[in-house]
């Protein structure tokens, strides 16, 4: 797989600039793509988390939306956002492994070597993410909407929805890539899930902020995925689009990607073969 | 600590074998924080969350009347932190076939009933330790066991037997494959179990196909048992209910496990 990756670089015509650096991140992400389909144990386990939550919590919880103040009687229509964000969080995490798995094997130092900007790896890093959670929140969207999800946002409320999700899956790569770039060990892997477990679930995951109390109530107020969420919920929840919960989580997604983004470059320049 | 086991074995039949098997578990757990962290910190952490996010689920119709939602999530905190740290039977088993001590354990002159009972021993007094110590931190935050210690007892008793199943289950895992990543591989069936059960919510407030397959799931009968005795007071029926559905389940699985040995013996 190695070989076959990396290939087409010395192989294709010499490429320089902007067209090396975009060649190069093209192979990283196709690499992973590769990984992702000659091991597809990793699709399921990352698959398996909001699948398993999409069907037991609405199997579980449909009588909450009997509590006042409840945004809408379909509690599906509540959770489906939260489980394609999670799905798009686990996908970050998944670079995070590769990453890491890549370190242990010395195949990243290879890959620092390679003619390109570093920030390539990055990016087809990313990317590769990007489409693990792309290739795993389509269909569960769509096993959503077929057992009673309401898409009631419009064309609006779906873009929001696709915004969260990318968005999240970025955030957490960053993340995950911020931490192994530094830790340079695998081990440090169950890290990421405890983080984005936490993160997750001390939000509005579950419950809107109307529900919550104690201590919960106080952290999903400044959780920013309380905001993607909202975001996110445009598409499902029968209020609607509208520009007042839009740019929240836009200005949520804005930081976290400012943040973790620079955690990620600072990380990745700091690292040495 | 292997060398010292394996001489601590020659000199003694399957009691002393089994004691120090036991006794090199329960190490083993203590040494590894990776191994029981998680099982201490996910359990609590998810009972916060879901006692802070579902505590006004308690004015639904039909809910059982209990003083805080934190007690209503005690035995499912218990069972949670268990199957969080009872695989790691099943883990070590693995290693120990991969790292070739289970070959030397086979050609010393131990019983081979230790072999199994030794491991499942440490488990258990782990998942006592485990139910008392979460017991008490539920307790300091709120939570109340109206059946008092007797009841205390009781969830510590069943939290052990759990114990022994899962780990049962574990071992014959590790014995059949003698692969860690294998036994990580059947964790997802625990989750399960524990999700769709009666642990979180009251299944008759859920209707539907979630009602159907609770009520079928022995980690319900569990749960239940355990549940009247935590919010209602001390009733034989409870915690015979508990206690004998996780005997039940630590009977079967240690049969699956030592079928489980017996079939590595042979190889």
């Amino acid at each position: 797989m190695t070989v076959t990756a990396v290939a087409p670089v010395e192989a294709g015509p010499r490429a320089t600039g902007l067209r090396l650096w975009w060649r190069s991140a093209m192979i990283v992400w196709w690499r992973g793509n590769l990984r992702t389909i000659r091991f597809p144990g990793l699709v399921v386990s990352v698959a398996f988390f909001p699948l398993f939550f999409l069907i037991a919590y609405t199997g579980l919880f449909p009588s909450l939306t009997d509590i006042p103040t409840f945004p809408t009687d379909s509690f599906i229509s509540w959770l489906l956002p939260f489980t394609l964000l999670q799905g798009a969080a686990f996908s970050g995490l998944g670079a995070g492994f590769s990453t890491g798995a890549d370190i242990d094997s010395g195949f990243l130092d290879r890959l620092l070597m390679m003619p390109a900007h570093r920030s390539a790896i990055l990016f087809g890093t990313i990317l590769m993410a990007l489409s693990r959670a792309i290739g795993i929140g389509v269909p569960v969207f769509v096993v959503g909407v077929a057992i009673g999800a309401d898409v009631t946002g419009g064309v609006l409320g779906v873009v929001s929805l696709a915004v969260a999700v990318v968005g999240m899956s970025v955030i957490s790569s960053c993340f995950a890539l911020g931490v192994i770039y530094r830790a340079q060990d695998q081990r440090v892997a169950p890290l990421f899930q405890v983080v984005i477990f936490m993160t997750l679930f001390t939000s509005t995951a579950q419950v809107p902020l109307s529900i919550s109390t104690g201590w919960l109530h106080a952290v999903a107020r400044v959780n920013p995925v309380t905001n993607l969420l909202e975001l996110s919920r445009q598409a499902t929840l029968p209020d609607g689009w509208s520009w007042g919960t839009t740019w929240p989580g836009l200005l949520a997604l804005a930081g976290c990607l400012a943040v973790l983004g620079t955690f990620a470059v600072v990380g990745l320049r700091r690292l040495t073969p | 600590m292997t060398a010292t086991v394996i001489d601590e074995l020659r000199r003694g039949g399957w009691w002393t074998s089994s004691r120090a098997l036991a006794g090199r578990s329960i190490r083993g757990v203590l040494r590894q924080p990776q191994a029981f962290v998680p099982g201490l910190v996910f359990p609590l952490f998810f009972t916060a969350v879901n006692a802070a996010a579902l505590d006004r689920a308690r004015m639904l119709d039909g809910f059982p009347e209990v003083d805080s939602y934190l007690s209503f999530l005690l035995p499912a905190t218990l069972i949670q932190g268990i199957m969080f740290s009872a695989t790691t039977a099943g883990n070590d088993v693995a290693l120990d076939i991969q790292n070739g001590f289970f070959d030397r354990l086979v050609s010393s002159p131990v019983s081979r009933l230790s072999l199994l009972l030794g491991r499942l021993a440490g488990i258990a007094i782990y998942g006592f330790g485990l139910a008392v110590v979460f017991t008490a931190l539920l307790v300091a935050f709120g939570a109340s066991v109206q059946a008092g210690v007797a009841g205390v007892v009781v969830l510590a008793v069943t939290s052990s037997l759990v114990a022994i199943a899962i780990g049962a289950f574990s071992m014959a895992i590790g014995f059949r494959k003698g692969s860690v990543e294998e036994v990580q591989g059947y964790f997802p069936i625990f989750f399960t179990l524990v999700f769709l059960s009666s642990a979180f919510f009251p299944p008759e407030l859920t209707g539907g196909w979630f009602e159907t397959i609770a009520g079928l799931n022995p980690v319900s009968w569990m749960v239940n048992g355990l549940r009247t005795l935590v919010i209602r007071g001390w009733e034989w029926q409870g915690a015979l209910l508990a206690l004998g559905t996780g005997a039940g389940l630590a009977a079967f699985l240690v049969g699956v496990a030592a079928l489980g040995l017996r079939a590595r013996l042979r190889q």
